[in-house]
């Protein structure tokens, strides 16, 4: 018998190397091709939630189409917490993830049972509750206007604080965080729970009949991606320097689903965040241009998922496989 | 003791009686066929005996402890796999892969989010050993979806076997295949009986008659038949059946 080869391990070091390199050095390209430093905060925070995201819609294949609740569950959790005295910049992001992963389990409590529309329907319905909760607390959230003057303690490393209150320090200590949370979500792809979350994913019904607790393993992801969704709100409330009920709006769970899938979260680990630095950046370069540039980029949206479901990853992909080919016959 | 034990079950869909007062017994280490026409009710007694569907009136027994209207995943941890007839697989994970996900270590600690899949060797090898016991050696890596119908077949039954059970359901393994493939299949059940407790349902009657050692003949909905292959052929019952000239 042939001794049994083991697959190829799949690559992360390359792209994990070059997206950490490109954000890094974004403070000194970034101004020369006419951008500024608080997009790259703003792309990273996106790309964090995005990348969370993905672990729910990609890897499990659950559609949460109310997912900015979770965000923005966050960022008023985050803000509320800063706001008190004595409340450090830790403790701030625990708060975020912590809320947010609670609100999480009560909402995958109602709907780990269900899959496809009814799952997404379901989000959807949390998702406006939330929103419309962020509203009308007025006393605890600050209704329509919001939480403001969030501030931005320092971050207190045991033998020195690092002030973030420049742009620039807060997008290293998010840079840092997110650097951590994508090797941590790569890693988890390949543990036991990724891969029966794959197998879940694929055939719920076999996967009961091999012994899985199916609505166990759903439950799980959808507070795992909360988790992150609220971490993600967190640091948008220090960005902002305030929390609003917009950020839990349809629309806004509507951007981070656009970002994975032109991204191409379908099929590629970094799609959420190409997803997330095109949206951010086709805002401001088309905002800039129109005011209606949404509608243009829900038309392109429309366009890749009606031609390129695999997304811009997928498009790379191709292109890559295809240069291959053409090595190999030369 | 039987290993299992089905108590005068009893289902309906609607108006429909599909399984009416059907009792059956495996003992362990047996190879036990169902056969029946189509509609007879094969598969819905399959799906009621592993979880799928609850009873509306019987017990089942599993090994003694009570098993009736257990959820899919109970009767699978307490040692009862299956096979599908219409094939039910990870589609796009890799022939190893999808033996894995089945393996007990993965069943066990499913919520594990420490230590790499990929690098568990002795889990791979495992694997690889189950697959290339089904006839799959060197396809590990072919993508489920990907595999010919007779290898997918295969698959199905691997996957099957990868939690080890004490007890093994396989819902017509020949569904479908050329005489070719039927032989592999065949030969294969047949070294499977050394490890566990089959039911197997099949339509290919011939099949069935040559590796069971005890045969049901279910038929509206009721046992109208059991016995050893024997034991049938003299059956007047199944000799007036449609089954008799296949049988005889």
């Amino acid at each position: 018998m042939p001794a049994f080869q083991a697959a190829p391990a799949p690559r992360f070091a390359l792209g994990y190397g070059v997206v950490l390199a490109l954000f890094a050095t974004s403070p000194v390209w970034l101004g020369t091709v006419g951008l500024y430093q608080y997009l790259a905060l703003e792309v990273l925070i996106w790309s964090l939630y995005a990348l969370g995201y993905n672990l729910l819609l990609g890897y499990g294949g659950l559609p949460s189409f109310g997912h900015g609740a979770f965000f923005g569950v966050g960022a008023y959790a985050a803000g509320l917490a800063l706001k008190q005295p004595d409340v450090g910049l830790v403790a701030g992001m625990l708060a975020a993830i912590g809320v947010a992963a609670g609100f999480g389990a009560f909402v995958a409590a109602f709907i780990s049972h269900r899959r496809g529309i009814y799952y997404a329907l379901m989000t959807i319905a949390f998702g406006q509750l939330a929103w419309f909760v962020s509203i009308m607390w007025h006393s605890v959230t600050g209704g329509e206007d919001g939480l403001l003057n969030v501030p931005r303690p320092p971050l207190d490393l045991g033998f020195i604080q690092v002030s973030l209150t420049s742009h620039a320090a807060l997008f290293y200590f998010a840079l840092t965080l997110f650097a951590v949370i994508a090797w941590a979500l790569w890693y988890l792809i390949d543990t036991p729970f990724g891969r029966v979350l794959g197998a879940v994913k694929q055939n719920e019904i076999r996967a009961a009949y091999c012994g899985h607790n199916v609505w166990l393993v759903k439950f799980t992801v959808f507070v795992l991606s909360c988790a992150i969704a609220g971490l993600a709100g967190g640091l948008f409330a220090l960005a902002q320097q305030s929390a609003y009920p917009n950020v839990m709006s349809l629309n806004n769970s509507g951007y981070v689903v656009m970002m994975v899938l032109i991204g191409g979260g379908l099929v590629s680990f970094w799609g959420p965040v190409i997803g997330a630095v095109f949206f951010i950046v086709a805002r401001d370069l088309l905002g800039a241009y129109t005011e209606t540039w949404l509608l243009w980029y829900g038309l392109l949206f429309m366009a890749v998922v009606l031609f390129k479901p695999e997304g811009i990853a997928g498009m790379i992909q191709q292109l890559r496989d295809r240069l291959r080919r053409r090595d190999v016959i030369q | 003791m039987p290993l299992l034990e089905a108590h005068r079950l009893h289902k309906r869909f609607g108006q429909q009686i599909v399984l009416d007062d059907v009792s059956f017994a495996v003992e362990t280490g047996e190879l036990v066929g169902i056969i029946g026409p189509n509609g007879a009710g094969k598969t819905t007694f399959f799906n009621v005996l592993t979880g799928r569907y609850r009873p509306e009136r019987g017990e089942v027994f599993f090994d003694g402890r009570d098993i009736t209207g257990a959820s899919a995943m109970h009767i699978a941890r307490n040692g009862i796999s299956r096979s599908f007839q219409l094939m039910n697989l990870f589609d796009s994970y890799s022939a190893l892969d999808n033996v894995i996900v089945a393996m007990r270590p993965l069943i066990n600690r499913a919520f594990r989010m420490t230590g790499q899949v990929r690098r568990d060797s002795a889990l791979q090898a495992r694997a690889a050993q189950l697959l290339s016991d089904v006839g799959l050696a060197g396809k590990e890596h072919a993508v489920a979806k990907g595999l010919a119908y007779g290898d997918r077949r295969c698959l199905e039954i691997a996957v099957a076997l990868a939690p080890e059970p004490r007890l093994l359901f396989l819902d017509e393994p020949t569904a479908g295949m050329g005489a070719q493939g039927a032989r592999r299949l065949t030969a294969l059940i047949e070294q499977l009986r050394q490890r566990t407790t089959i039911v197997v349902i099949e339509h290919d009657m011939p099949f069935l008659f040559r590796i069971a050692d005890r045969i049901s003949v279910i038929q509206w909905g009721q046992v109208i038949a059991q016995g050893t292959p024997a034991e049938l052929r003299a059956d007047p019952w199944v000799a007036r059946s449609n089954l008799g000239a296949v049988v005889a």
